[in-house]
């Protein structure tokens, strides 16, 4: 694997049941990348992120995290590898029970021997970065769901990760606040070096931060590029018409 | 390969006690335990000067430097940090950028204890105010129902006969058998010192059919049914659906609530007859043992049973019903927002639910008591 590429996938196919939902997918990811991957709905973007940070199993392929392949990792392995990357699920999935500092602390309590001390700080320094500092008390019941992603985010670099998945990260967000996590993303990645692999399709965002995308259509990629270039450019005209949003 | 995780921290204290740290290697979530513990055993005793020497961390991430910046807090002045690489120093402004410094502004929840008294009441009132409204709505909207029988969301009311009902039924049954074998040989050893066995069976049938058949089918409806609709419904609410449902113009309580409560209220008379049958095979069965055959059997519980006892604790159970499936329901649709809401209301529908029959049965034996029933 070569050394510019944090994440990599080699033909990587998945099915549920005999249903195929990629085929043969592969790409590389360089670090510090904001690489998105869109597509319509439905279309397997969540079911790639899923086989990617080792929630389901392909039946082909394999998938190296900063060199390491998440799919032929035993247990020990994998828990390895996951310390390498955090994830923000679509709906946040924030553990309600607890309050916002409670559950950006949940990881260093459980995975590290740190002081109770160090531990607010750090839980408290990732929420102020993503602007949450006057909500460590807060439930996830209580705050907005721009406010819960943004919690969440919090929670999936409180390891400081190499990469972080983000799942829709600006589905059913105002335009404005969709805009604020956009600058955060890119704060993150230019300021701290993180590699993001986002699944996405809102317009806006793709062309807003994303330094490469890939597009996924009946399980395939049928295009990869920086968002400009596909939408003036590129050969499908169903890869255009995404990028103009034209019906 | 992982990277190696090696450290190590050395102190040296000068002749005018001052100490230096010095740390060599990655100072990470990993390291940073170990090198917290052993330099603060070698703080313990200093009060002068502390320079730590970063000149050999090549790593440093969020736990380091909460690590540095805990020292520096703790010795203000007195501490010095020396020879950060330029690299680890960029990273660190970068990281302070991203953040303000100063402890974050928190919710200042004040506590007296007469504003709690005050809230309470005002909670009791206001939860009061919506029980009674919402047994008013589910009485109009149940006379609605049955007087536009069309109206009625009959595949629902089906589901709902069914889950209360043929569902329900062998722990009835079991439950009948259980209370009726043990109820009768509670009372054989007592009745037996007065050579009173033979009445056994006016005892424990009089019993099942007036009192315990409606109670125990009532219990286990309110654990069974009232929590499996509150949590139903309750899921329903968290989900939005029943938003859903009032931004559609459409009733919940008549789309959720009337098809739960008449089928239950339909069903838990029906229910509390196979406690009782199932009770008095129970108590058969006993009595056999105790050499009473089943003509003798049959006969005494002839003498001992009439059709208005049957009546009354018939009329019982489907009161009974009624409550138990409104305090379900409106449980239910009082649920609030978050994941330990669906379980509070479940919790809350039963416990209410028991309450209530309580009090409806000591209604229903003063109205029987005055009516000679």
């Amino acid at each position: 694997m070569p050394i510019d590429a944090i994440i990599r996938v080699q033909h990587l196919s998945a099915q549920y049941d005999d249903l195929l939902v990629l085929h043969d997918i592969s790409f590389d990811v360089s670090p510090g990348e904001i690489f998105m991957v869109v597509g319509g709905s439905g279309i397997g973007k969540t079911t790639l992120l899923n086989h990617m940070i080792g929630l389901l199993h392909p039946s082909a392929g394999h998938v190296f995290i900063a060199g390491d392949d998440i799919i032929t990792a035993n247990d020990i392995e994998r828990t390895r590898i996951l310390k390498k990357i955090g994830v923000m699920y679509q709906n946040g999935a924030l553990f309600g029970s607890m309050n916002l500092l409670e559950n950006v602390a949940l990881p260093l309590e459980e995975l590290t021997k740190l002081p109770p001390q160090a531990i607010q700080r750090i839980a408290r320094s990732k929420l102020e970065m993503v602007g949450l500092s006057d909500f460590c008390d807060y439930m996830p019941a209580e705050i907005s769901g721009g406010m819960r992603k943004r919690a969440a985010i919090a929670r999936a670099m409180v390891l400081d990760p190499k990469i972080l998945f983000l799942d829709e990260p600006s589905s059913g967000l105002d335009p404005i606040t969709s805009a604020q996590l956009d600058l955060l993303i890119q704060n993150l990645s230019k300021m701290l070096g993180i590699t993001f692999f986002i699944v996405s399709h809102d317009l806006s965002s793709i062309n807003a931060i994303a330094d490469r995308v890939i597009m996924l259509h009946e399980g395939k990629i049928i295009a990869s590029g920086k968002p400009e270039t596909l939408r003036q450019d590129c050969d499908s005209v169903l890869v255009r018409k995404f990028f103009k949003r034209e019906a | 390969m992982e990277e190696q995780k090696i450290i190590s921290a050395e102190t040296e204290r000068d002749a005018s006690g001052n100490l230096t740290i010095t740390i060599a290697g990655r100072l990470d979530y990993e390291t940073v335990p170990a090198i917290w513990k052993q330099c603060l055993a070698a703080l313990k005793t200093t009060t002068h000067q502390v320079t730590l020497n970063a000149e050999k961390i090549d790593y440093c991430d969020s736990a380091g430097f909460a690590f540095l910046d805990l020292l520096r807090e703790k010795y203000e002045n007195n501490f010095n940090l020396e020879k950060l690489s330029p690299s680890l120093q960029q990273l660190r402004q970068a990281l302070r950028n991203q953040i303000n410094c100063g402890e974050p502004h928190m919710r200042q929840i004040k506590k007296i204890p007469l504003t709690n008294i005050k809230i309470f009441i005002v909670h009791i009132q206001k939860n009061i105010y919506d029980n009674i409204t919402f047994l008013g709505m589910v009485a109009y909207q149940s006379m609605q129902s049955l007087k536009n029988l069309k109206g009625l969301r009959w595949r629902d009311f089906g589901m709902a006969l069914e889950d209360v009902g043929p569902k329900a039924l062998p722990i009835i049954v079991l439950c009948g058998l259980l209370i009726g074998i043990i109820s009768t040989f509670q009372s054989a050893a007592p009745m037996g010192r007065f050579g009173a066995q033979i009445y056994i069976i006016n005892l424990v049938g009089l019993g099942l059919v007036r009192e315990m058949g409606p109670l125990i089918t009532a219990i286990l409806l309110a654990g069974r049914t009232a929590s499996s609709f509150a949590a139903e419904i309750g899921t329903m609410k968290i989900n939005q659906e029943i938003d859903a449902l009032i931004t559609m113009g459409l009733s919940p309580i008549k789309f959720l609530a009337i098809p739960r409560i008449l089928a239950t209220a339909m069903m838990t008379p029906i229910l509390n007859i196979f406690l009782i049958l199932s009770g008095l095979i129970g108590c058969a069965i006993v009595m056999k043992s105790l050499g009473f055959n089943y003509y003798i059997y049959l006969h005494q519980l002839d003498v001992a049973l009439r059709l208005k006892d049957f009546i009354g604790g018939t009329v019982k159970a489907f009161f009974f019903g009624l409550v138990i499936a409104s305090i379900g329901c409106m449980r239910g649709l009082k649920t609030k927002i978050g994941p330990s809401a669906v379980g509070y209301s479940t919790t809350q529908a039963v416990v209410s639910s028991l309450i209530m029959i309580i009090i409806v049965d000591g209604i229903f034996a003063y109205i029987y008591y005055t009516l000679g029933i």
